[in-house]
């Protein structure tokens, strides 16, 4: 059985620990001035080196002085590295919890050490110690016997009770930056003569998010298992990542707002191994770079060419749709912990699309169009035509959607309609407030050439709407919306002729009596 | 239980094949993936890798009963791990093995470990003893401490395709009709295809659950709050299963509705679904499959069963039309068994 390379590979000097010169730097000057404390405290997230750090110390510490060639020395040096000196005592404090392990440790603190100056307890885990133990070891952490040394070590400070921490010199691991992390794992391949690309070094150390543990174990899976050199390919398939090219198809089908298309882009990257969470992680990860470069093009922390890229991709998008989808992949994610991770994921992407294809009705669009010195009542239409909300206009230097909708009369469309439909409301709202309340109750059915067919939800609608004072008003709106001259048609509602469902259902006989309508979905 | 027997899983088994032949396996392995997708097959099988030098060895892990193989699952009456079974079995792995040059652990359902003991096993995770073997299996990697996963060797697992499963089906003796509708309906989860094919009482409680549900389509309100009210009363565990089933329909009911492939597999399966989606626009479609997740979520949450399952099929679009209950016959014949899909469906 091989022992695990991160195991192998686990430093056995300050100069080796990567990343944390700041605590072994400091760890390195208070052995040579003498100047040790009694107890520490190591803080930091899994696999950034507390651990590693805490043995080197305790042997550092205990061989300080002697003469290193001397073979008593090594022997001792030895001894330690391998967990054997009998003064090095190096607790797991998660499957010792109870007070009771404490007070042996506590009576057995006052005897000398056997072979060494110091009596380093390296207490790992140390969050896990229950509230009597943590109790019962404050005396002794406070003033222990000279010839012993306290290291604990956690990755969750806040369990720690403040009269602990205080009696500690608190030492905080940073995580290990990613660049450090590929020198490391180069150096490890190099030591094992293993093959890896430069770019697979990369993903793995990206992807560990600063533990090198996670960097190194990852490697070893990898090295171990796969025949020839490793290469990006294979840590995609052992994280379950998917491929740049997946998430611009999604860019692409989100600009176009193709439901079809970016269900099948998922489907593809989930038949290919990719994992649902990862997914929606990279694709949260990818928009965010987008609405960084939408808000600021100049900010380019990618090299030429895929700035290029991805400044083409940002430019298909508006921040709405980027905000949309981020907020639905963050749900999703959220929801994954419940529910299927995959089908959270397609729902995810179908709200995406759905969010910014109907933008709820914002109260702060029609004011933002509005002239900024605007305290006039009725804001004439003419002024500001299109509701066009007021970021688009202002960051992207396409030409706004409304603009060259009024060029051709033929480009209104019913997908068109219904997506400006709550703007359209609330900008007849402005101006003719009973006319507005109407149309909340119609919704767009279809459009034929310059005819408008809306759908009344209930007869009183229909009625009103009918009025040609009425009809005129929301003609005239959307001719200066849209340009063009539009006949208007107000169908009778959908339930209107399938009245059996009333008769039968109790509870929409109910929902009736008490002035609901019923419309068939779909 | 030889490597070839494990139906799909060909990325995880080679892996785990070459770092056997290599000599370079982990000690601490973790195996990620939904329920009944084979984790603990695979695990079984590696253990016999490892362990068995005979076919008694073989029969012996096959029964469990392997002196050098630990087995811990949840228990109790919150099917939880505890501290306590933790130690034991550090304790156990400690020791020198009997009869193998190994002793493999197996601890399923990792996540059903008890935070303390999740800690508890951190170190020797990180350094077992030079015979053990851990072997972790895990529904989400989310509920799982992150130390415990910095410290193992991840392979993930995931639902296999409607496809692999047939093949596997109809390696193992099944008709092609029965592997066709097995697969279809089996979430990609080959544990329950087998489970589904060896027990007719499996495979008839889905397929009521997907009647009943075209049923309450074509159905008013009365019946469907009926339905609600008998369905609440079945527990939570039941109430998730239907709900899940009706999620599987669904999903593919809605890429017919939004006009995506359908992979049905079964050819009865593919036109129930496109019968449906006829009827159902894509964003009633997905609302729907939202209403069905949420509800899932709000049941194990603990909501009023009752209440959520109302509002659900008060959500439900309803059909003007019937659609056929899908049944298991041996009729699906020969000729049009080969994977159908399902061409885009209504507006």
């Amino acid at each position: 059985m091989a022992q695990a390379l991160y195991r192998k590979w686990r430093p056995t000097s300050f100069d080796e620990v990567v990343g944390q010169e700041h605590v072994t730097q400091t760890l390195k000057n208070q052995i040579a001035s003498g100047r040790v404390g009694h107890a520490y405290l190591f803080v930091g997230s899994r696999g950034c080196g507390k651990t590693t750090t805490a043995r080197i110390f305790a042997r550092e510490v205990n061989l300080a002085g002697l003469p290193p060639d001397d073979p008593a020395t090594q022997r001792l040096a030895e001894a330690i590295s391998e967990g054997r000196a009998l003064d090095v005592i190096e607790i797991d404090a998660a499957s010792h919890t109870s007070v009771d392990d404490i007070r042996e440790i506590r009576d057995r603190v006052n005897f000398q050490p056997t072979e060494l100056r110091y009596k380093v307890y390296i207490i790992d885990e140390v969050h896990m110690l229950s509230v009597a133990a943590f109790n019962a070891l404050l005396k002794t952490l406070e003033e222990p016997p000279p010839h012993v040394i306290f290291i604990l070590a956690t990755t969750d400070p806040q369990k720690i009770p403040a009269t602990v921490l205080s009696r500690c010199q608190r030492f905080h691991f940073r995580r290990v930056p990613a660049e450090k992390i590929v020198q490391r794992l180069r150096q490890l391949c190099e030591g094992e003569g293993i093959e890896a690309d430069d770019a697979a070094l990369r993903l793995i150390a990206r992807h560990a998010t600063g533990s090198l543990r996670d960097a190194v174990s990852l490697l070893d899976q990898l090295a171990s298992s796969s025949s020839g050199a490793i290469t990006a390919a294979d840590v995609r398939e052992a994280l379950g990542v998917t491929e740049a090219t997946t998430l611009s198809q999604l860019t692409e089908a989100l600009s176009t707002r193709n439901l079809a298309a970016g269900l099948d882009a998922l489907q593809r990257a989930l038949d290919q191994g990719a994992d649902p969470r990862q997914i929606a992680r990279q694709w949260i990860e990818h928009l965010r770079t987008l609405l960084q470069l939408k808000l600021d093009p100049t900010s380019a922390v990618f090299s030429e060419g895929e700035h290029a890229e991805l400044q083409a991709q940002a430019a298909q998008l508006d921040v709405e749709q980027l905000t949309a989808a981020m907020r639905a992949f963050g749900r999703a994610l959220a929801e994954m912990r419940f529910a299927d991770p995959q089908l959270m994921l397609e729902l995810g992407w179908i709200n995406s699309v759905a969010g910014a294809t109907q933008p709820s009705p914002s109260p702060t669009a029609p004011i933002r169009s509005m002239p900024p010195s605007a305290s006039h009542p009725h804001p004439a239409p003419a002024t500001h035509p299109m509701p066009s909300p007021a970021p688009r206009a202002a960051k992207s230097a396409e030409p706004a959607p409304a603009s060259s909708a009024a060029e051709s009369s033929a480009q209104l469309t019913i997908e068109r309609l219904r997506t400006d439909w709550a703007r359209i409301i609330s900008g007849i709202n402005a101006h003719n407030k009973p006319v507005a309340a109407l149309l909340r109750s119609c919704h767009p059915e279809k459009v034929q050439g310059n005819t408008i067919y809306l759908r009344a939800e209930h007869d009183f609608a229909r009625e009103r709407m009918e009025k040609a004072e009425n009809k005129e008003s929301l003609r005239s709106y959307l001719s200066q919306a849209y340009g063009g001259k539009y006949d208007i048609h107000i169908l009778a509602s959908a339930t209107a002729d399938e009245p059996e469902d009333a008769e039968q259902d109790p509870v929409l006989k109910a929902a009736r009596r008490l002035g609901a309508s019923a419309r068939r979905k779909s | 239980m030889s490597w070839e027997s494990v139906i799909g899983h060909t990325w995880a088994t080679q892996r785990l094949r070459h770092a056997l032949a290599r000599g370079t396996l982990g000690q601490s392995l973790l195996f990620i993936g939904p329920p009944q997708v084979g984790k603990t097959t695979l695990a079984l099988t590696l253990a016999e890798a490892l362990l068995a030098q005979d076919a008694r060895g073989q029969a012996l892990i096959a029964q469990r009963k392997h002196p050098d193989l630990l087995i811990v699952e949840p228990e109790g009456a919150n099917a939880t791990i505890s501290i306590e079974r933790v130690r034991e079995l550090q304790h156990a792995l400690q020791l020198t093995p009997m009869e193998s040059r190994h002793r493999v652990a197996i601890l399923a359902d990792a996540q059903a470990l008890s935070l303390g003991a999740m800690n508890a096993l951190l170190k020797t995770l990180e350094e077992p003893a030079s015979a053990a073997v851990l072997i972790l299996t895990a529904t989400s990697a989310d509920a799982l401490l992150p130390t415990i996963l910095s410290r193992c060797q991840v392979l993930p697992m995931r639902p296999l395709p409607r496809g692999q499963i047939e093949a596997g089906l109809q390696a193992r003796g099944a008709s092609p009709a029965q592997a066709a509708l097995l697969a279809a309906l089996a979430q990609g989860r080959v544990g329950w295809a087998l489970q589904a094919w060896r027990d007719a009482a499996t495979l008839q409680a889905r397929l009521q659950a997907i009647n009943d549900l075209l049923r309450l389509l074509s159905e008013g309100l009365t019946a469907r709050f009926a339905y609600a009210e008998q369905l609440a009363k079945a527990g939570d565990a039941h109430i998730r299963a239907v709900l899940q089933t009706w999620q599987l329909v669904w999903r593919d009911v809605t890429r017919a509705a939004i006009g995506c492939v359908v992979q049905a597999g079964a050819p009865s399966y593919g036109e129930t679904v496109r019968r449906v989606a006829e009827g159902v626009s894509p964003e009633t479609a997905a609302a729907c499959l939202q209403r069905m997740v949420q509800t899932e979520v709000f049941i194990t949450q603990n909501a009023n069963a009752r209440l959520a399952l109302d509002v659900l099929l008060i959500t439900l679009p309803r059909l003007s039309y019937g659609v056929e209950p899908l049944s298991f016959n041996a009729s699906e014949s020969e000729e049009h068994r080969s994977a159908t899909t399902v061409p885009a469906g209504g507006k």
